[in-house]
């Protein structure tokens, strides 16, 4: 069997199965399996090779063992678990208290602290999804009482939400690390400049909303308690993303020990100031077990789709004809862009950048492209694809969360600014490399 | 019989989910050590890349049935909200059999590497010579584990279209 046929069958079937709600973990892996029995088993000079499924196993068996043994992704666990110990005790919540004591009497400015609020969030958590949750469940219901509309209100914290993989840690560069072999910790550091632009950027586009609609987002009450406490609360949330950042970026600690340390840590903490007891322990290490045990699956199986991908010169083929079509660096850039955006719009951030790694990343090599910027580039695209019709996560999440529930269509369309945003951040990112890179 | 194999079954599940936080609880310590051993602030962890690496495949492995069970696995909905009641079923059961397509080959090529690994008595090199086979079994538990879960709820999704078209006839 011809191999490019196979490799492009095999995309085609995989992407089937996923819209057909399997598992992408099963799709990737399942689909992965099969066709290097296919390859091994039907070489492309003719006939049938009885023991094509040795090869075929031995090389799925060792995808899967390598990845779930790769000391570098043992980081990913103990920064969920960092994040879950974190949510229970209180202590994501502190830094949108803190922003809500200062701002919330400017018009929009419960919206701008609830931005905060996730940038603070994610710089803990890591997880979009868990920001857009938690946030949804605390920040709008909060906004929509003082008045705010509830299309704001959402639509704030949905763009929000977007912040949890681009401020570290973030799971997805861990992830693109381990897949495009470059340094997590370089990633880290790179995502800091486009996710406070990007947190800046929300904040522009919420003070302009108010501006021009002042009746969506009215001044509101100063909330009980002092500024200079609620800033004070903020202490173990700011402990912990120094440590992280700080020992990266100062040579002391790989991001796997940063990791260990600030779990570690965040459990100290919680415990010492009595906001969490055993039982949340256990439930917070029960929840990571869980969300480990998915991210994994899926990293297995897309290593078994990459083997696929690698032997049937796929990968190959489209550098060729990339090569063929003499396109510049940016007509590459522009259609990578093009493609992770619209993949971003129907499919799920983990599975679209387990899917694309083995194509993009010798793609955008060959034309000379810094893979840590372009890291950046794409899990900014990733994260765009959460709040894009007609499969934003956040959005829906947000929606499922509310009480009563913000409608998905008018989040979606309250999103509309925001997203603008970002397609403006994407093109200050690639106009200006340095904002990701001048810390790496 | 489906009901009390999945009781047993869950019970597997939940005692190696437990294994798992354990785990996941000793990578953080070991990682830990090994930091407060280069402030000299204690002895640190002999080979401690491999065992992170080893207990990080346990911890892994010994969550993914029971996520499996709780239908944990990420997933896209946009197509399947359109289907009708049995293309949903069918798109259940392709699913399931792609599921058991990932798991059942590798659990079974994982089980023959684990005898091998007992066998040839392999272990890393370092300090402490950690031997290969129980990260090696462990790998093994996990997809032989998965592949028991989605066997059976396959038969279970089966068993309730036969009972489905057994009701329908009836009331026919």
């Amino acid at each position: 069997m011809d191999p490019t046929t196979l490799g492009l069958l095999a995309v085609a079937a995989a992407l089937v199965l996923i819209f057909l709600r399997t598992p992408i973990a099963f799709a990737l892996g399942g689909v992965g399996l099969a066709g290097l029995w296919l390859f091994f088993s039907l070489p492309p000079g003719g006939g049938f090779n009885p023991t094509g499924h040795i090869p075929a196993l031995t090389k799925a068996t060792q995808a899967y063992f390598t990845l779930f043994h790769a000391y570098d992704l043992s980081a990913v666990p103990l920064f969920v678990a960092m994040g879950h110990v974190c949510y229970r005790s209180g202590i994501t919540r502190d830094i949108y208290d803190a922003a809500r004591a200062w701002i919330s009497w400017i018009p929009g400015g419960l919206a701008i602290a609830s931005v905060m609020g996730c940038g603070g969030f994610a710089a803990i958590s890591g997880s979009s999804l868990a920001c857009a949750a938690t946030m949804g469940r605390v920040a709008v219901p909060e906004m929509t009482r003082s008045g705010y509309s509830d299309r704001l209100a959402a639509a704030a914290v949905a763009a929000g939400g977007t912040l949890g993989a681009l401020i570290p840690p973030s799971i997805l560069f861990i992830l693109y690390g381990v897949f495009a072999e470059q340094s997590v910790g370089k990633l880290f550091l790179a995502g800091i400049g486009p996710g406070l632009v990007s947190m800046a950027g929300y904040a522009l586009v919420i003070a302009i909303w108010a501006r021009l609609r002042p009746g969506d987002a009215p001044a509101a009450r100063r909330p009980p308690g002092g500024r200079l406490e609620a800033t004070l609360r903020t202490w173990p949330a700011l402990l912990i993303f120094a440590i992280i950042i700080g020992g990266i970026y100062g040579g002391i600690f790989t991001p796997t020990e940063a990791a260990g340390v600030v779990m570690i840590l965040s459990i100290a903490i919680s415990l010492a100031l009595r906001r969490i007891d055993l039982r949340g322990i256990r439930e917070a290490m029960r929840e990571t077990a869980y969300q480990t045990a998915a991210l994994f699956l899926i990293g297995g199986g897309a290593a078994v789709f990459s083997s696929l991908v690698a032997l049937t010169g796929l990968t190959r083929s489209l550098v060729e004809i990339v090569t063929l079509m003499d396109l510049p660096q940016a007509g590459v850039l522009a259609a990578v862009i093009l493609v992770y955006l619209m993949l971003g719009m129907f499919l799920d951030p983990l599975g679209i950048l387990l899917l694309t790694l083995p194509f993009s990343i010798p793609l955008v090599e060959q034309q000379g492209v810094d893979l840590i910027w372009f890291g950046v580039l794409v899990v900014k695209l990733l994260e765009m694809g959460l709040i894009t019709p007609p499969v934003g996560m956040n959005v829906f999440v947000i929606s499922s969360v509310t009480q009563p529930s913000v409608p998905a269509g008018r989040i979606f369309a309250g999103v509309a600014p925001f997203f603008a945003m970002d397609l403006l951040v994407v093109a200050l990112l690639i106009v200006a490399p340095g904002l990701a890179l001048w810390l790496t | 019989m489906l009901r009390r194999l999945d009781r047993g079954l869950s019970v597997i599940e939940n005692a190696l989910l437990a294994v798992a936080v354990l785990c996941l609880a000793a990578v953080a310590s070991v990682v830990v050590f090994v930091v407060f051993e280069r402030f000299d602030l204690g002895p640190g962890v002999p080979d401690d890349v491999v065992v992170v690496q080893q207990t990080m495949v346990v911890a892994v492995g010994c969550s993914l049935a029971y996520i499996t069970r709780e239908r944990g696995h990420i997933s896209i909905d946009l197509v399947w909200n359109f289907l009708g009641p049995r293309l949903r079923r069918a798109a259940e059961v392709a699913g399931l059999l792609t599921g058991l397509l990932a798991s059942a080959p590798v659990a079974w090529w994982a089980w023959r590497t684990f005898v091998r690994s007992v066998e040839t008595g392999s272990y890393y090199f370092g300090e402490i010579n950690l031997p290969e086979w129980p990260a090696k079994l462990f790998f093994f538990i996990a997809f032989f584990t998965v592949s028991l879960r989605l066997g059976l709820m396959l038969a279970q999704t089966l068993a309730g279209e036969a009972g489905d078209a057994r009701a329908s006839e009836g009331s026919g």
